[in-house]
């Protein structure tokens, strides 16, 4: 299993990197700092699950997921942003995401993006 | 600017918006966060100018760490987070889980503090402006946020916007973390339109609440 974490904080991506490191040892775990990148890697790599962030340089990630959208790219992909409006959450959940989880990250929330995960690899 | 219907309506969802956000801050942190009740006061910048910051009195003098992200379409302004830099490296070590508790020296921040210091204000700052998003029914989009460790005489700069003629809708708020006392400042510039479109919905729920 291939999972793919996007967040420009280097702390987020530790955290998260690590902790799926730990759940998942026998998954291969890319991270990445923005957008861009996520879908290049998205495209070369194509991971099984994507975890990104919204607010992010270079391209955001509401920006990803309607390129991704747009070309017909089937990605699991979790949204962890600190965006707390509702009128985002609904635009985003539009394009497909199967979660968006707010910011911050909480070992409970790590559990429901475990969880999440494993749903997908037993599916 | 505001009258006394209209001033108690509005400290009472920044009440409601800033305890979310210490909720949050609470669950980065691991500790409870004391909140003391926030202030809200409209201030122009053009009267009152520079006496205005004075009221931010945490930070007379040294360095801070200050922490901007810009937001915009129908409501747009800047958000602004600011407290002391020799407290900055403890919220660092509280979110991370480690740290002795003593003050340290501003210089002695380094990327991966600031980095910290960023996702912390990205939380903190989106939480506040998003709810008011809520309120109001608009989506906005933000910058990220720029965080940088400036003197306090610096700070004056960074609350204005393009447009010099602007209100400042200023909440003041210090929160505690349980070990150590972090002073913290949350600060929103707005324009005329959207303090005005702020205005008109506070008269709307007034209105339905006198019925």
């Amino acid at each position: 299993m291939k999972i793919l974490v996007a967040d420009d904080s280097s702390f987020i991506r530790t955290v998260i990197v690590k902790k799926l490191g730990n759940e998942f040892p026998g998954a291969e775990i890319i991270s990445c700092s923005n957008g861009k990148e996520a879908y290049e890697k998205i495209v070369s790599i194509k991971p099984d699950i994507v975890l990104t962030d919204l607010l992010m340089p270079e391209m955001t990630g509401e920006e990803l997921l309607k390129r991704l959208k747009s070309e017909g790219h089937n990605v699991n992909t979790i949204v962890v942003s600190a965006d707390v409006q509702s009128k985002t959450r609904e635009e985003i959940k539009a394009l497909g995401v199967v979660e968006f989880i707010n910011k911050p990250i909480t070992p409970d929330k790590l559990e429901i993006i475990i969880n999440f995960i494993r749903g997908i690899e037993n599916a | 600017m505001l009258n006394e219907q209209q001033s108690d309506l509005l400290k009472e969802y920044v009440n409601v918006f800033t305890g979310k956000a210490a909720s949050m801050l609470s669950e980065m942190a691991n500790q409870k966060i004391l909140l003391r009740v926030p202030e809200v006061e409209v201030l122009h910048m053009a009267q009152d100018g520079v006496d205005a910051l004075k009221k931010i009195s945490l930070f007379s003098e040294g360095h801070i760490v200050s922490s901007v992200m810009n937001f915009g379409h129908d409501f747009s302004g800047r958000a602004l987070l600011i407290f002391p830099a020799e407290k900055a490296k403890n919220l660092v070590d509280a979110c991370l889980g480690d740290g002795n508790g003593e003050d340290a020296s501003a210089v002695s921040l380094e990327d991966t503090d600031f980095d910290v210091l960023k996702e912390i204000s990205n939380v903190l700052l989106n939480s506040i402006i998003g709810e008011f998003a809520n309120m109001l029914g608009v989506k906005l989009e933000f910058t990220l946020p720029d965080v940088e460790l400036i003197f306090v005489s610096e700070f004056e700069q960074k609350m204005y916007l393009k447009n010099n003629n602007i209100y400042i809708l200023m909440l003041y708020t210090v929160f505690t973390l349980a070990e150590t006392k972090v002073d913290g400042v949350v600060v929103i510039a707005l324009g005329m339109d959207s303090l005005n479109m702020l205005v008109a919905k506070l008269d709307e729920v007034l209105g339905e609440a006198n019925g």
